[in-house]
Formats: C-alpha cells, structure tokens, sequence
C-alpha cells in the first residue's frame, strides 16, 4: 500500500469514528448534556430529575432526615430577609435591581449564567447584581458571602423549582465558554491531582471523609447555601474557591472568567432540574 | 505523590551537604518564581508551591539561607509538577469527558 | 426591627411541640478574627419558656453553642391558642423576647 491511500484509509476511518456529532457547536453541547444526564440517571436510577437539586440529601437516608429536621427553620431565613429587603430598596437615584433584570428580577435565576452577546461574555448572577449596581452609581457588592449571598438568597427563592433554563446561543464565544468550562471541569489541577468530575462524576454519592459527594448534576441548584461548615451564607462562587483549596489549587478570583464558564457548563448540564435554593449543606 | 514524596526528600536532603549562601538562596527562589509564573499562564498554582515560596521569602528575609535555599527547591519542585500535570491534562482530560 | 426569635408551637394531644430559631453571633471570646485579634464573648447564657406564667424550660447556653442556634423541644401541656413567651439574656446584658401563639 502506499503511504497517499494509508493515511486516505485512516482519514476515512477517523472520519467513520467520528460519527455525525460534530467537534464543538450548540449541537455537540446538546449531546454532551443528553450523555452527562443520563449517566446520572444510570447511576442513580431511583432519583427523579427534581431531586438533583438536594445534592447530598437524595443519596442518604440519614442526612435527609436531618436535613428535613433543619429545614423546618431555614438556616439561611435571616439572609432570605435581609435579601428581599435590600432587592426591594431603591438605589440613590431613584432606580432599583428590577429595572436591570427581566420580570423585574422575580423568577429569572435559573436563566443564569447567560451568554451576553454584546460582550461577548458569559453572565452569572452575582456578576448581573453587581453590573446593575454600578451602571445605577452604587458600589459592587463583595463577593462569596454577605450581601451578594443575601440578594442570590431571594431571587433564587422566587424561582424555587423552576427549572434550570440555560440557553447557548450559536454564536462561536459561547460555545467557546461553554467548551472552556467543560474543559475545566474534566482536568485535573493542583497537588491532589482531582478534577471536578472526580469526585462529582466518578465518586458521586460516595464518602469523602465524613461529607458526601454531590453528584454534578444539578449541584448549583441549591446556591446560595448556608453551609453548616462555614456557619453563613455562601455563594457558587465561596464554594468554587474554597474547594480549590481544597485540592490544593490556589483559588482563583471570584468571577474569574474560568469560574463564570464552569458555571455556565455546570449549569447547562443541569437544564431541567429545578431550582432549590437557597439552600442549606452540612 | 509517592514520587514526589520521595523526590522532595532527596532534594531536602541533598542541599544539606554545605552552607548555602545569599546568591544560591536567591537564585533558587528566582528559578522557582519563574517555574511558578509558568504554573500560573497554565491556571495551575498549587497551594503548597505558594506555601514554599512564602517560606523560601521569609527565611531571606531572616538570613536564614539554608532554610530558604530547601523551600525554594522544594517550591521549584513541586512547581514543575505543575506545570507537567497541566501539560498532560491537555490531552488527557478528553478521556474523563462522559459520552 | 425584626426580632431575633423566630418560633414555632403546636399543641399535640397533650404536649406541645416547640422549635425556636435565634438569631445570635454566640462569639465564644476564643476566635481571632483575620487581623489576629481575639473577638471578644458575646453569646447567649439564658434562654427561658414561659407558659400559664410557668418556665417550661430554662436552656443555660454559653460559649459552647454556634451561631444562630436551633433548639427544638416539647412539654406538657400547652393548648392551641394559647401564648408561650420566650426570652434570652446574653453575657453583656442584651436581651429579647417574643410571645408566639400556640398553633
């Protein structure tokens, strides 16, 4: 054989391989949310969609129960308040967070992140809130915890099992935000040498020390969370940072452009399972 | 991790054989700053290589050069495994992917 | 203003079920905040439960307990309607009290 019809042979036969989903694209995505979904359902074959949301709570009976206890006096009432409070005040100029959002920010959480095509980036929540603030004269909000925590706290309440609706338009930045953050997701970083899809995908429901592993899918549903661990509120992106840490990676900053299209993989794979924030953790 | 253990016990003990003086302490903690800002293009510093080059900088600080020479061969160490883990992960992380 | 006391009450038969959720810092004076400064004691030392003019519990708290505490009991007696007042007094003299309804 010449060496002109081997490589025609395995070009054919790479092509074959192949089959008819494409590299990247809104299509490919389509797919790879279809094959993430149903390995969970696989693996948890007693779960309904709706209960992705509970993270921990739908894989232990134990847990469950105590969580069930807690949630008779929700550990994160104070920061849904105090929340619903300061969404409600009008900004020094006379303009409030409902001018910035559509519906008036009531019931929109599970549209985020969003794919904004005038900047070509990708729009998480936390990062809407505080745009809306300094587009109306008011300083940004720290993020992880406190106030950004209270104010996700109360829109994420008024979406409370509505189901995660995240849209990838056909435009080439979002599918390259989209592809950045389910790279990031399946590599393996820092001195633990986890990934994300270590303990999410492979160890989902299984122990780590004394925690159980959440599975991915549908793992922001419940953020903001009060997280018995660190005794206040906490955002996605607290808990981004802190299991950074955790494998020995050196966090990155809040809203970090790596951590914008984590969320936005994370929460595309999870269209369909309903919000349950705010929520509370061990 | 075994391998790294073991690799940074030797690199600990090999810098023992003589007194290190300002210029090698120095010198290491540059390689391992250099090493560490490669770490870094890769969005992948590690926790403990800050952790070493913090100690590498104190100990310079405090004269100590022996001390600062091991941390920052250790930071230089560990950095490169970095840098190696992100290189091997371009490819392999693909395998991970659910289908 | 808010209290800091959020109750709930059910009379069952003959007990009445009662959860209480507080907010509180409980600062046990041993936690240095970022600046390696000690966060002086500010936590709860008495939680009472009135009912009829009678204290159903008493909880002697301190610098044990955590932050926003949760306390969950039952007594005897106790009948729809009817008010249970609850009150906590902390270390520097701070208090508050509710009276919540019997549901």
């Amino acid at each position: 054989m010449s060496l002109r019809s081997i490589l025609l042979a395995v070009a054919a036969l790479g092509l074959i391989g192949a089959g008819p989903v494409p590299q990247s694209g809104v299509a490919a995505a389509a797919a790879d949310q279809k094959a993430f979904q149903a390995y969970f359902h696989d693996h948890f074959p007693k779960l309904p969609t709706a209960e992705f949301g509970n993270g921990p709570y739908a894989v232990n009976a134990e847990m469950r129960k105590q969580w069930e206890d807690i949630m008779q006096f929700p550990p994160y009432d104070f920061a849904l308040d105090e929340g619903k409070t300061a969404f409600e005040t009008k900004f020094a100029n006379g303009k409030s967070y409902a001018d910035c959002f559509a519906d008036g920010g009531i019931g929109v959480r599970q549209t985020y992140p969003q794919f904004d095509a005038k900047t070509g980036e990708i729009v998480t929540l936390d990062l809407a809130i505080n745009r809306c603030r300094e587009a109306n004269g008011e300083k940004p909000l720290a993020y992880q915890t406190g106030m950004m925590a209270s104010l996700t706290a109360y829109m994420a309440e008024t979406s409370r099992d509505k189901p995660f609706d995240i849209t990838i338009p056909d435009d080439p930045r979002a599918i390259a935000a989209y592809e950045a953050g389910k790279k990031y997701f399946y590599t393996r970083r820092g001195q633990l040498n986890f990934s994300c899809a270590s303990c999410h995908v492979v160890a989902a429901g299984q122990r780590m020390r004394g925690d159980i592993l959440a599975p991915a899918m549908g793992i922001l549903a419940a953020f903001p969370i009060y997280r018995s661990d660190w005794g206040s509120m906490g955002t996605i992106d607290r808990r981004f940072t802190s299991c950074s840490s955790q494998m020995r990676s050196e966090p990155l900053k809040p809203q970090d452009v790596a951590y914008r299209n984590l969320e936005y993989f994370l929460s595309y794979m999870s269209n369909g399972v309903p919000i349950t924030g705010p929520g509370t953790r061990p | 991790m075994k391998r790294l253990l073991i690799l940074v016990t030797l690199l600990a003990f090999s810098t023992a054989s003589h007194a290190a003086t300002p210029a090698d302490a120095q010198a290491a903690l540059a390689n391992a700053v250099k090493v560490e800002t490669q770490a870094a293009g890769l969005g992948n510093r590690w926790v403990p290589t800050e952790a070493a080059l913090k100690a590498a900088r104190d100990a310079i600080a405090k004269q100590n050069w022996d001390e600062a020479l091991a941390q920052a061969k250790t930071a230089d160490a560990l950095a490169q495994r970095a840098v190696a883990q992100s290189q091997e992960q371009e490819t392999l992380w693909r395998d991970a992917v659910i289908r | 203003m808010a209290s800091t006391i959020r109750v709930r009450a059910s009379a069952n038969g003959t007990t009445t079920d009662v959860q209480a959720l507080i907010q509180h810092p409980m600062d046990s004076g041993f936690v240095k905040d970022s600046n390696g400064v000690l966060i002086p004691p500010h936590h709860i030392e008495t939680v009472t439960f009135v009912y009829a003019g009678k204290t159903v519990l008493t909880a002697n708290w301190g610098p044990a307990v955590s932050k926003d505490p949760y306390i969950k009991f039952s007594f005897q007696g106790g009948a729809k309607g009817d008010e249970l007042k609850v009150t906590w007094v902390d270390n520097l003299g701070k208090t508050d009290t509710v009276a919540a309804k019997i549901a």
